[in-house]
Formats: structure tokens, C-alpha cells, sequence
């Protein structure tokens, strides 16, 4: 195997090995899902909606997406506690340089967050039995490949964050400080009809996943609907469904790029 | 990899925080397999050397050479060639000691396979290898010698030294010494930043000693030691001041006295070569009658730690 592929391997290695050796891993990326699954599950389960479903098919993409957005506490707190325990500085004396480090640290974070994800659909889809398009799997999988990248931007809001944080406490305390109002602002918890939530990427993600999972829209042809209060009687926008999916692309492509530069500009110097 | 004699050299080596000068010109050379030590009292500058050396840090002024390449233009090639050892402890707490030197050896560049092996050798020198727990279990003193153990896994031809026995207990202290020398007989060369002057006199082939960024002694302990206190000391403790001071006048005019350092008020210390017997005659001439008054009299060789307290004496009359 090649020393770069090695390296990248080696830090993503190490950094899986830290989070799944530490308690508050289990505690927020799933012991609070996990709980908000159940308590959705006793609140929505029998209230009816259209379609077949009931109100927990449909809050649970919320669940998901709730847990995916964990992605902006587990980058914060790794990248900060690198910061400030220093190996940050002792790795950078070393030839493996920032971007090994910042792919190997991508790389982690993602395999967490597809296991995170399997995990929940395992609970949500595979035990409490939530229903969705027909039950067709390959729908379930674009929808889940979307929640997927709207994860990968977390990471980059949490590089911005790991960027000014001095230690992982005070990374867990600003991360869950954007996370829960964003959560809230982009109503996918609690319908808010209101313009501001397409300010709130969790909104467009929970949209598609929600046309093309629940409703069972084409990305390539249908329009993106604007909704808040009811899915099932949302008009069509002119955004068609595929430009609502560029928008995640983009906007976790800016995250990504803005944190890194960011974190480069913050911790290049050691005085 | 370029092949020089020289392993390190800076050139005006200069570093300011916000307009203070904490690194001042430095102009130094480090030969290959030579163990070099820097002393100086806190705020000297010695880590914010290191941190220069190691690129961590850009200097303001001037550059330097870590074998051959430049640690501002060719940074990528001095850190192929050096590791760091900082003062805090730097590993990570949630993994073994085994799975940190591992690490630490693949991000250096070496290859994955014989790694373990080569990192449980050094384990057991160090007298880790029964540690199979994640490092957050163990004592300050385990913790310091794993903070060491990474750099032998890397296994570079220079190595720069922060405190690294700092802390250790005597018997580990000599475990590091030796591992150093080993290192110094395989030709790496060390750089190494201490309080401990015995660890200076008895590791170190040259000492170099800063103060305020600037380098104001150099050369090996013993031409040190002859340059500032030459031999013998005495230390000469009474319970008046006025006994100090008759002496301190007495003595200083002798020409076989180097240094006199008035440690307090009732205590002095003179530095000298050779002519013991004359200073014994001062002493009995000029106190005989007041010898009761003097509480102890300690003749020793001098040390390192001489010529380190009349250096920072000298600084403070300044």
C-alpha cells in the first residue's frame, strides 16, 4: 500500500478508535436519536396522514436528519481536541501535512456517519417498521445519499467551529449552540411556515428526502415543492428537484472549503 | 537527502511577539551526532527556537538549516528529517502506547509492517511494554517516557528535545540518558532543552546558554565551568551580614578568584582555582577572630549550575 494511502488510513484509524472509545459518542450521535426516535414513535405513531402513512413515517426523516447533523459536534470536538491536546502541532512537524490530515479526519467522520445512519435505518425502517414509497429500497437509498451529504456539510460547519474552540467542551457547547436552531429555524421538527427556513439547509434535505422517499418524486423531473405544514398538498416551485440537490452539493462544498480555510488561517502559526 | 557534516545552522535566526524580541540573532552550528543543550531561565526564548527549528513557527528575521534545507523555503524536507518532543505531554490518551508509537511512525512516512516489532523494542526500554491499556491509565513518569518513545519510533537524524526528563524519576532519568547516547552513538544528533544541569553536564557536548533571545555563553561544560568559575568552589554561609560583606571585600582582589556570587545576603560563593591555600589564609587572617560567627563551609567542585547562576547574575546587575 502506498505511505500516503497508509497515512490517510492510519489518522482515520486512530480517529474512529478515540470516538468509539469514549462514552458522550454513544451518548449524542446515538443515545439522543435514538430518544427522539421513541418519543416520535409515541407521540406521531397513530395519528393518521394521506398516503398510508402516520405522522411518525414522516417525522422520522427529521430523526435522521437530526442525526446526521451530530457531524458538525463530532468534527468540532475532534479537530479541537487535536488543537488542544497538540498533536495538532506535533503532527505538523512531521511530512504528513494538513491535507492528509484533513482527509483522513473527513474519512472518519464519514464512516461514522454512514454507520450512524445504517443504524438508524436499521431502528427506523428495519424494527419500528416506517413506511415509505411503495417500499421501494432503491427511493429509501437516494433519499439516505442525500442525508449523507447534507452530513459531510456538518463536518465543515464543525471545522469552522473546531477553528475558534479552545477545548472539546467548549467545541460540544458552540456546535450544539448552531445545531438545535438551525434544527428548529428550518422547521423540521415542528412545521414553521415561514420563508426563513430556506435559509436552513435541514430544510431542503428533509424536502427531497421527503418527495423522493415518502412521495416517491423523480429527482430529473419533478420540481421541488414548498412545504411546511402539509407535504401532501405542497405546490410545485419552479426549482426542479435536482437543483434543490445542487444546492446540498454546493452548500457543503462551501462549508467544507470555508472551514478548512478557516482552520488553516487560525492554527498555521504556534506562538 | 543531502550529506552534510553539519546537522544544523542557523543565520541571524530571529523571531519578535508583537514587537518584542523573544529570539535575538542566533547564530549557531550543531555537527552531526552531537548532543547540544540549551539552557536559559523561562522566557529565554529556547522553546521559541525549537518551535523555529521544527517549522512550527516562521521566523521574523534570518533562517536556518536542519540538514542542508532551508525551514522556511524546504519545509516538507525538514520534517522528513526531524522529530519533536514538546514540553507537554503530546499522544493520544483513548489508544495504547503500542497503537501511539505505531501511529506516530506511519505519519513520520515509515512503512506499516515492521513497525509494531520496532515499537515494541522500544517499549520494552522503556519499560512500557506490559502496558497494554490506553495511556490515560498511566502514572506523569510513564506518560514522559512515551512522549520520548515517539520520537525513537520515528527515527530521524535530528531530534529536538523539549524537557523531556522533566518530571522523571532518577532511575528512568538515567534509562533516557542512555537511550540519548545510544541515539548520539548512531550519529542522530539531539538538540535538547533542559532545567536539569546535571542532565546538561553529563548528556550535553556543547551547552549553549540564552537569555532573553540572545546566546551569552557557549561552548562545553568544562570550558564553561573555566571560563566562569574555573574549578572549586566555596560556599561560605554566616548568620551576619557583616562577615559576607568583609569577605566579599577581601576576596575579590584576589587574582586566583574568578567569581565571587553573593547568593544572599548571608551567603557567598567563590569561585576559584587552585590556591586554596590562600584563601584559607584570607579566611584565617581576616575572620579568624569571628570564625564562630561563620555557620558552614562548603568546598565543591563546580558545576554547570556555577556558571549558570553567575551568568544570571550578572544578567540581573545588568
Amino acid at each position: 500500500m502506498k505511505i500516503e494511502l497508509q497515512q490517510i488510513i492510519a489518522i482515520a484509524v486512530k480517529n474512529l478508535k478515540i470516538k468509539f472509545r469514549s462514552y458522550q459518542t454513544y451518548l449524542y450521535a446515538f443515545g439522543f436519536p435514538i430518544l427522539f426516535t421513541f418519543i416520535f414513535l409515541f407521540v406521531f405513531k397513530s395519528i393518521e396522514v394521506p398516503g398510508g402513512y402516520n405522522v411518525f413515517d414522516l417525522a422520522f426523516s427529521s430523526v435522521l436528519i437530526y442525526a446526521a447533523s451530530f457531524g458538525t459536534i463530532n468534527a468540532a470536538v475532534s479537530l479541537t481536541s487535536e488543537k488542544h491536546r497538540g498533536t495538532l502541532m506535533r503532527l505538523d512537524t512531521t511530512p504528513i501535512g494538513r491535507t492528509k490530515i484533513f482527509i483522513g479526519t473527513l474519512l472518519s467522520e464519514s464512516v461514522f456517519l454512514a454507520i450512524q445512519l445504517l443504524s438508524m435505518v436499521f431502528l427506523g425502517y428495519g424494527l419500528l417498521g416506517v413506511r415509505f414509497h411503495e417500499q421501494k429500497v432503491l427511493l429509501l437509498i437516494i433519499g439516505l445519499l442525500i442525508i449523507f451529504i447534507f452530513g459531510i456539510s456538518t463536518l465543515g460547519i464543525g471545522i469552522v467551529i473546531s477553528a475558534y474552540a479552545k477545548t472539546a467542551d467548549a467545541a460540544t457547547g458552540i456546535s450544539m449552540c448552531y445545531v438545535m436552531p438551525v434544527l428548529f429555524l428550518s422547521g423540521i421538527f415542528i412545521p414553521f411556515d415561514s420563508p426563513i427556513v430556506y435559509f436552513f439547509p435541514p430544510f431542503w434535505v428533509n424536502q427531497i428526502f421527503q418527495q423522493v422517499v415518502m412521495l416517491g418524486d423523480n429527482i430529473l423531473t419533478d420540481s421541488f415543492r414548498y412545504h411546511s405544514l402539509n407535504l401532501f398538498s405542497a405546490e410545485f416551485t419552479v426549482i426542479p428537484l435536482w437543483g434543490a440537490i445542487l444546492i446540498i452539493v454546493l452548500a457543503t462544498l462551501v462549508s467544507l472549503c470555508g472551514g478548512i480555510l478557516l482552520f488553516q488561517r487560525k492554527t498555521l502559526a504556534y506562538e | 537527502m543531502k550529506k552534510l557534516s553539519i546537522a544544523l545552522k542557523t543565520e541571524n535566526l530571529t523571531k519578535l511577539y508583537d514587537k518584542t524580541v523573544v529570539v535575538d540573532h542566533i547564530n549557531l552550528h550543531v555537527n552531526k551526532g552531537e548532543i547540544v543543550c540549551l539552557l536559559g531561565p523561562n522566557g529565554a526564548g529556547k522553546s521559541t527556537i525549537l518551535k523555529m527549528l521544527t517549522t512550527l513557527l516562521k521566523p521574523d528575521e534570518g533562517t536556518a538549516f536542519v540538514n542542508g534545507y532551508d525551514i522556511v523555503k524546504e519545509q516538507a524536507e525538514v520534517r522528513e528529517c526531524i522529530s519533536f518532543a514538546p514540553q507537554e505531554l503530546v499522544f493520544y490518551d483513548e489508544l495504547t502506547a503500542l497503537e501511539n508509537l505505531v501511529f506516530f511512525g506511519i505519519m513520520q512516512g515509515k512503512q506499516k509492517k515492521n513497525l509494531e516489532r520496532e515499537a515494541k523494542v522500544i517499549l520494552d526500554r522503556l519499560g512500557l511494554i506490559e502496558r497494554t491499556d490506553k495511556v490515560k491509565n498511566f502514572s506523569g513518569g510513564m506518560k514522559r517516557r512515551l512522549n520520548l518513545a515517539i520520537n525513537l519510533i520515528m527515527d530521524t537524524e535530528v531530534l529536538f528535545l523539549d524537557e523531556v526528563t522533566a518530571g522523571l524519576d532518577p532511575q528512568s532519568q538515567h534509562t533516557v540518558w542512555e537511550l540519548l547516547r545510544e541515539l548520539k552513538n548512531n550519529h542522530q544528533t539531539i538538540i535538547l532543552t533542559t532545567h536539569d544541569m546535571n542532565e546538561a553536564e553529563t548528556l550535553s557536548d556543547r551547552v549553549l546558554i540564552l537569555d532573553e533571545g540572545k546566546i551569552i555563553a557557549e561552548g562545553t561544560s568544562e570550558s564553561l565551568k573555566e571560563r566562569f568559575c574555573d574549578e572549586n568552589t566555596l560556599e561560605i554561609v554566616s548568620d551576619q551580614k557583616m562577615i559576607i560583606q568583609e569577605l566579599n571585600k577581601q576576596i575579590e582582589s584576589l587574582d586566583f578568584v574568578k567569581n565571587i556570587v553573593n547568593n544572599n545576603d548571608l551567603k557567598i560563593s567563590i569561585f576559584f582555582a587552585g590556591g586554596i591555600k590562600n584563601l584559607v589564609k584570607i579566611l584565617h587572617q581576616e575572620i579568624y577572630s569571628d570564625l564562630g560567627e561563620i555557620k558552614e563551609l562548603n568546598l565543591r567542585q563546580s558545576t554547570l549550575e556555577d556558571v549558570f547562576l553567575i551568568l544570571a547574575r550578572r544578567r540581573l546587575n545588568q
